[in-house]
């Protein structure tokens, strides 16, 4: 594992059994991630971008091991990687019971504000919770804890009383962000955190964020279906497609020299004038994703792309070095 | 003053307190709940108000409390054999005009009391001022015993619920939480349980034993958790699915966490806007139990037995119309309570009955 890196995804596959029929006998894998590969460096944000269904947030999710706790029978292989105190552990490997000692280490934030807090907490409780996991402070400091989170996520400490029904989506998300900073996170998954605000509110809540980063020293995963949220807030940006990475470098670069036709595509989707995209070309992609269930062989977008070709059906393009820290899996693109 | 009515607004509560409150808004639930809960209360002091032994006698300078401990007529120098006669007891003193007394409760006479010494003419006996529901054809008082009754029907019906509800909620409790192999093997263990017939079972077994009162909450326990569990089990699998206990196992809750403090108490509004609705069932059903013959053996004083006795002896109106109305109120009481229940842990804000 690298020295800065807090976070080493090696070749990540998730596999859902599909169940049918009378007796539920497993009759098809839906391959939800395909062998990905992810690196978050200490204080680092990166983000990652694709379509619903690409499978963004069963990449979260395997990240703190979520997933079998609503999916027993879901097949995980690869390495996941996490520095800690006690050097580096596998995720993947680690059983539950070991495993909850570093839970703290990583948390997460989740899109609907509506169903991630537990209605019958207060806003002090929740917050309070993971605490009383994670660290032996008493009660009184717990306390001062709670008013110090509320009032860096900007609300007020005389607000831990209320409940969330009290409160609006981007409130509730702050909530959900106080509580993930509770246990003093090195590394937090934001599965589209802004996805489910209204837009006046998306901002406050990305540079809160973005604010609490640079102030806690945190990694974030800023996971979002849409390019322009994430160029805002990220240092690198992977591009994903159908359980594949398939663009991935610098935010700058991704954003405003995107190399692999998907993130063409989904760039030209984003309504602001860019001067950068070449004579405004617009490009409109064909058809629906398709399912994880039934992929095309080769390349998994050559069913949609503009510039596939005979080849792109035939093997499936490496993600390789297209330009300086910029890498792409295309036979075509430059 | 407008500022102060704000707030008191802003003053935060919980779901449970804000479900109270909108409870206690539909007044007709809300009553039916005081009067039963109040009249349940009583119904376990009701030997003070009603009932044969006297609260007080003072015999020769001597204090007894026969209410408490039993006292042979000999004791009081009355002529009777078994225990003391008060109210007989109560007439002679005063015929007397010594220095002794009885403090009899309000209404004297016993559920299972024999009155054919005391009274005129064959049972069963109309209303009188003395008997105000009447007699029955065993000479005992009506309203006595449909005030013993109560007592009987609300607390069976009450553990039943209770017991029937704890179980269901622990089954189902795993099923959804465990789900898999867990939830099929229990399913199926339901299945097999659920054939059983009901009926049946209690027959054979009151042939075989007389039931008494705890027997037949096991029973009725044993068979009415099952519906419970499918509800719970939806809820659990429902709930589970939340990001709110996804959140509460990243933090690394521990599954007792899990269950008790975040699933569970999501998981109950189905069944307790349900529950008040399962006590009016349960206590019909000791009814139809006792009605049948196949319940709480005689003489206790339970409402399905005065109801056939009202069906044997129908020409006399008061052994048939009175257990029936006094029934009827209850039931109809208890399901105000649900409605009002159920309307309270309704999110939408404007209710229906009010
Ligand atoms: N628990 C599950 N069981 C079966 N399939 C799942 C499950 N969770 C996700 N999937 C499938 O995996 C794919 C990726 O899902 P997801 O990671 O949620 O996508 P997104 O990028 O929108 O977050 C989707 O096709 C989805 O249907
Ligand atoms: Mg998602």
């Amino acid at each position: 594992m690298n020295q800065d890196n807090i976070l080493e995804i090696r070749n990540l596959s998730v596999n859902f059994p599909v169940t049918g029929g009378f007796f539920k006998r497993k009759i098809a894998d839906l391959n939800a991630v395909d062998g990905i590969n992810l690196e978050i460096k200490k204080g680092e944000t990166l983000g990652l971008v694709g379509e619903s269904g690409c499978g963004k947030s069963t990449i979260g999710k395997a990240i703190i091991k979520l997933l079998k706790f609503n999916s027993p029978d879901v097949k995980v292989s690869g390495e996941i990687l996490i520095k800690t105190e006690d050097g580096e552990i596998d995720i993947i490997k680690l059983k539950n019971k070991d495993l909850r000692k570093y839970r703290g280490y990583i948390q997460i934030v989740f899109q609907d504000p509506y169903s991630s807090l537990n209605p019958r907490m207060s806003v002090g409780q929740i917050i309070e919770e993971p605490m009383k996991y994670h660290s032996k402070i008493s009660k009184k400091e717990r306390g001062e804890r709670i008013a110090y989170l509320l009032e860096k996520v900007g609300m007020q400490p005389e607000q831990a009383k209320r409940y969330p029904h009290e409160f609006s989506g981007g409130q509730r998300q702050r909530v959900g962000i106080a509580r993930a900073l509770a246990t003093n996170p090195k590394l937090i998954i934001a599965d589209e955190p802004v996805s489910a605000l209204d837009v006046s509110i998306q901002a406050q809540v990305i540079n809160l964020l973005q604010e609490l980063q640079s102030e806690f020293d945190l990694s974030l995963l800023f996971i979002a279906h849409d390019l322009s949220v994430v160029e805002h807030i990220s240092s690198k940006i992977s591009v994903m497609y159908l359980g594949n990475i398939v663009e991935s470098g610098l935010s700058k670069e991704v954003y405003h020299k995107p190399v692999h036709p998907y993130s063409k595509a989904l760039l030209s989707a984003v309504p602001l004038p860019r001067v950068s995209l070449e004579k405004n070309e617009r490009i409109i992609l064909k058809g629906d994703i398709p399912t994880p269930l039934n992929k095309p062989s080769g390349c998994g977008f050559r069913t949609r792309c503009p510039i596939a070709q005979k080849e792109c059906a035939e093997s499936i393009p490496p993600l390789e070095l297209k330009r300086e820290n910029h890498f792409a899996a295309c036979f075509f693109s430059k | 003053m407008a500022e102060e009515k704000q707030n008191r607004k802003q003053i935060s509560v919980s779901l449970l307190k804000k479900r109270w409150r909108k409870f206690k808004t539909i007044k007709r639930g809300y009553y039916s709940f005081l009067i039963i809960v109040f009249l349940y209360l009583i119904s376990f002091i009701l030997p003070l108000f009603i009932g044969r032994s006297a609260l007080i006698v003072k015999y020769n300078d001597n204090y007894y409390s026969p209410i408490f401990t039993y006292h042979a007529a000999s004791e009081f120098n009355q002529n009777i054999p078994g225990e003391a006669n008060y109210r007989l007891l109560k007439k002679q003193f005063s015929e007397e005009n010594g220095n002794n007394w009885v403090l009899l409760p309000v209404y004297s006479f016993g559920p299972n009391e024999n009155l054919l010494d005391e009274t005129e003419g064959n049972p069963p006996h109309p209303p009188s001022l003395k008997h105000i529901m009447g007699t029955d054809s065993s000479c005992r008082d009506v309203f006595a015993r449909i005030a013993y009754g109560f007592n009987i029907s609300i607390s069976f019906a009450l553990s039943v619920t209770l017991f029937a509800f704890l179980i269901g909620i622990i089954i189902g409790a795993l099923q959804g939480f465990f789900g898999g192999v867990v939830d099929i093997i229990l399913h199926r263990i339901i299945e097999i349980w659920a054939t059983l017939p009901f009926l049946y079972v209690i027959i054979i077994i009151s042939s075989l034993l007389v039931p008494n009162f705890f027997l037949l909450c096991l029973i009725m326990t044993l068979f009415s958790w099952i519906g419970i569990t499918y509800y719970v089990r939806g809820e659990f699998y429902r709930e589970k699915a939340k990001d709110y206990v996804s959140a509460a196992v990243a933090m690394g809750a521990p599954t007792r966490n899990l269950i008790f403090k975040h699933i569970l108490p999501n998981s109950l509004t189905p069944i307790i806007s349900f529950a008040p609705f399962a006590i009016v069932g349960n206590i019909t059903a000791l009814v139809s139990l006792d009605f049948l013959g196949f319940g709480l053996p005689p003489p206790t004083p339970s409402w399905g037995q005065l109801i056939e006795q009202g069906m044997i002896n129908i020409e006399y109106w008061w052994l048939v119309a009175f257990p029936l109305a006094i029934q009827f109120l209850t039931l109809i009481a208890i399901v105000f309570i649900g409605e009002a229940v159920r309307e309270a842990f309704d999110p939408k804000v404007y209710a229906r009955l009010r």
